[in-house]
């Protein structure tokens, strides 16, 4: 059974080749334009992985990051941080976000495939 | 001849005193009638004349016009006079008939010995007259003070009275010559003196008078000297005074001068509040950019990917050629966004997060060449790498370092000409890793070696529209290549003759 992956991602076209990319490699794509959507897609799927944007409309990344990590249920989701914020202080250094991973956009796309395998455990 | 004026007076006084006497005498004998009123009328007719004579004697020499004969005259007539009354009163048997030796003195004593022998030999004449006539009954005889007659009626006793007279007189006339000659030599010699200390007294005048010209002069030129003295001190004071006012007026001109300053100083510190302002916002607006401008990268990486992997068909090689450029162009404006937001975070001095790892310098110099060979052969240039087989991990950010060699071999390629080459080459220094990247490129002036790591700096305009740099890049290498430690600079040997760019990387030892 394909991995199914999560992208949280407000800008359409960024969430649309990422899913291009990720299913090129077999992998099952869910896409959410806000962190609202998000997080309810999060709890209703329950997918094996979360690619998040920080800056979003309606809910940001760090509130998608705070309910997803604080649900028993999909707390053990890993959360790839996908944002041109991504190397901001305002990230780095709040210890809330204990993020598996970080990909500051734009990020390389093979750089993209082996950190999402590496944290599916393909 | 000159008459002593004071032997003159002298005798003039005495001449007083014994006219005085005897008219005291005559007066007497009148009071006493001892003689008869007769001749003693004719004596004091006598006296009178002689008075005369003398108070013109006196007169005269009050008035020091004495005509020469007065005193021969004066002593003449004294003489007659004597002789006279000699006569009246017992002419040659009286006892007073050495009377004339005195006139004969003071005749040598007042003239000279000439005069004085005359009137000895005159009165001796006149005595000897006197008796002869007399004695032949040519003249009276009269008897002194009607005292009955002696002996004038005797030769014999008359005789030697006349001898005795004779020597008398004479004796009386050489004595007064010699006494006067003698006077006169003593008034000479005295005259000499008194001319020879007049001579001193003149040299001393002289003397004197030249003494009083030193200390004329010496007064004049102490007046000199106090007149320059007062001219010097009120130039001096007027210098004061003008230099006083040039104080005032400089201090007047400083203080304007210096609130001036003072103004453009203020405006200068709100010009520079607002310019840090401005630059301030300039900043963030930078960052903001950077951040919107990755945003659409992010998708036009991503499908360049899957199209040029074959991930979305089969693309012909003129296609994938094309792509291959935008990829490579779009991975110029992702180092450039880069750049753009690393500069804005120096700029608001926000630290720039390093994520520091163990890497390999030569896995780095390797990717990047990677990704610029295909360009460098297009361009026929040849790119060599020369790294030292057994390079050490060191602790460092990859991303970072990466894109310092990326930005350094990206400039070389920039400033190389086609058919030139650049080398990167890369091992241990001491307790350093070398990164050098060389090419034979337009090398920089050495001047500029130093700016060409400032901000923006460009060493010539022209250059950045021709590789289409914006100034950056070294600045940050710069930066980067602080943030780990080590440090970065170019050598070149001028223009036209390549460079050469140098960082260290300090080896640390992994701590555990």
């Amino acid at each position: 059974m394909a991995k199914r992956v999560l992208i949280i991602e407000d800008h359409r076209e960024t969430a649309e080749m990422i899913s291009s990319i990720l299913q090129s490699e077999g992998l099952e794509t869910l896409t959410a334009e806000n962190g609202q959507i998000g997080v309810e897609k999060t709890f209703a799927e329950k997918p094996d992985l979360i690619l998040l944007d920080i800056m979003m409309p309606i809910m940001s990344g760090f509130e998608v990051y705070q309910k997803v990590k604080s649900n028993p249920e999909t707390k053990d989701i890993p959360i790839i941080i996908v944002s041109v914020k991504v190397s901001d202080r305002s990230i780095k250094e709040n210890p809330d976000i204990g993020a598996e991973a970080y990909l500051p956009k734009p990020f390389d796309p093979v750089e993209l495939v082996k950190t999402v395998k590496k944290h599916l455990g393909i | 001849m000159q008459v002593d004026l004071q032997k003159l007076k002298f005798y003039i006084y005495t001449k007083w005193v014994v006219l005085t006497l005897a008219c005291a005498i005559i007066i007497l004998e009148l009071i006493m009638r001892m003689v008869d009123l007769a001749p003693l009328l004719s004596s004091f007719l006598a006296l009178g004349g002689l008075a005369i004579i003398n108070y013109w004697l006196n007169r005269s020499v009050k008035r020091k016009r004495i005509p020469f004969f007065l005193p021969y005259l004066a002593l003449s007539i004294d003489l007659l006079f004597v002789i006279v009354a000699l006569y009246f009163n017992g002419g040659i048997e009286n006892t007073w008939l050495f009377f004339p030796v005195l006139i004969i003195f003071v005749s040598g004593y007042l003239l000279d010995l000439q005069t004085s022998l005359i009137f000895a030999l005159s009165s001796f004449f006149a005595v000897v007259a006197m008796f002869l006539l007399e004695n032949t009954g040519a003249i009276p005889h009269f008897n002194a003070y009607g005292i009955p007659t002696l002996y004038w009626k005797y030769p014999a006793y008359i005789k030697d009275y006349l001898i005795g007279m004779f020597f008398l007189y004479f004796a009386a006339a050489v004595l007064s010559g010699y006494l006067n000659r003698r006077m006169q030599e003593s008034s000479l010699q005295l005259e000499k003196a008194l001319k020879d200390s007049n001579i001193s007294r003149n040299e001393l005048e002289t003397s004197r008078k030249a003494m009083l010209n030193v200390m004329d002069d010496l007064e004049n030129a102490r007046e000199q000297l106090d007149q320059r003295v007062k001219e010097r001190t009120a130039q001096l004071e007027e210098a004061k005074a003008t230099l006083e006012g040039k104080v005032v007026e400089r201090t007047a001109d400083l203080e304007a001068s210096r609130k001036a300053i003072m103004h453009m100083m203020k405006d200068l510190k709100e010009d520079v509040a607002k310019l840090q302002v401005v630059d301030r916002m300039k900043t963030e607006f930078l960052s903001l950019v950077s951040h919107e401008l990755r945003t659409p990268l992010t998708p036009i990486k991503g499908y360049l990917y899957l199209i040029l992997t074959g991930k979305m068909g089969e693309i012909n090689p003129e296609q994938k050629n094309a792509l291959e450029i935008v990829r490579r162009q779009s991975e110029h404006l992702h180092s450039m966004i880069d750049n753009i937001l690393d500069i804005s975070r120096f700029e608001l001095g926000k630290p720039i997060p390093v994520n520091l790892e163990p890497i390999s310098i030569k896995q780095i110099i390797e990717e990047t060449a990677e990704a610029v060979v295909i360009q460098a052969k297009q361009r026929g240039i040849d790119l060599v790498l020369d790294i030292q087989s057994d390079l050490p991990t060191i602790l460092g950010d990859s991303v970072k370092l990466k894109r310092v060699v990326t930005n350094l071999v990206g400039n070389a390629l920039k400033f190389t000409p086609e058919g030139g080459a650049i080398k990167v080459k890369s091992f241990v220094y001491g307790t350093n890793i070398q990164v050098e990247v060389v090419d034979t490129g337009i090398g920089i002036d050495k001047d500029n070696l130093g700016k060409i790591f400032e901000k923006f700096y460009q060493v010539d305009s022209s250059t950045t529209r021709a590789t289409g740099g914006i100034g950056m890049g070294l600045t940050i290498c710069k930066e980067l290549v602080a943030l780990h430690g080590g440090k970065i600079w170019a050598e070149s040997e001028g223009i036209s003759r390549g460079s050469k760019f140098i960082f260290l990387l300090p080896i640390k030892k992994e701590e555990n």
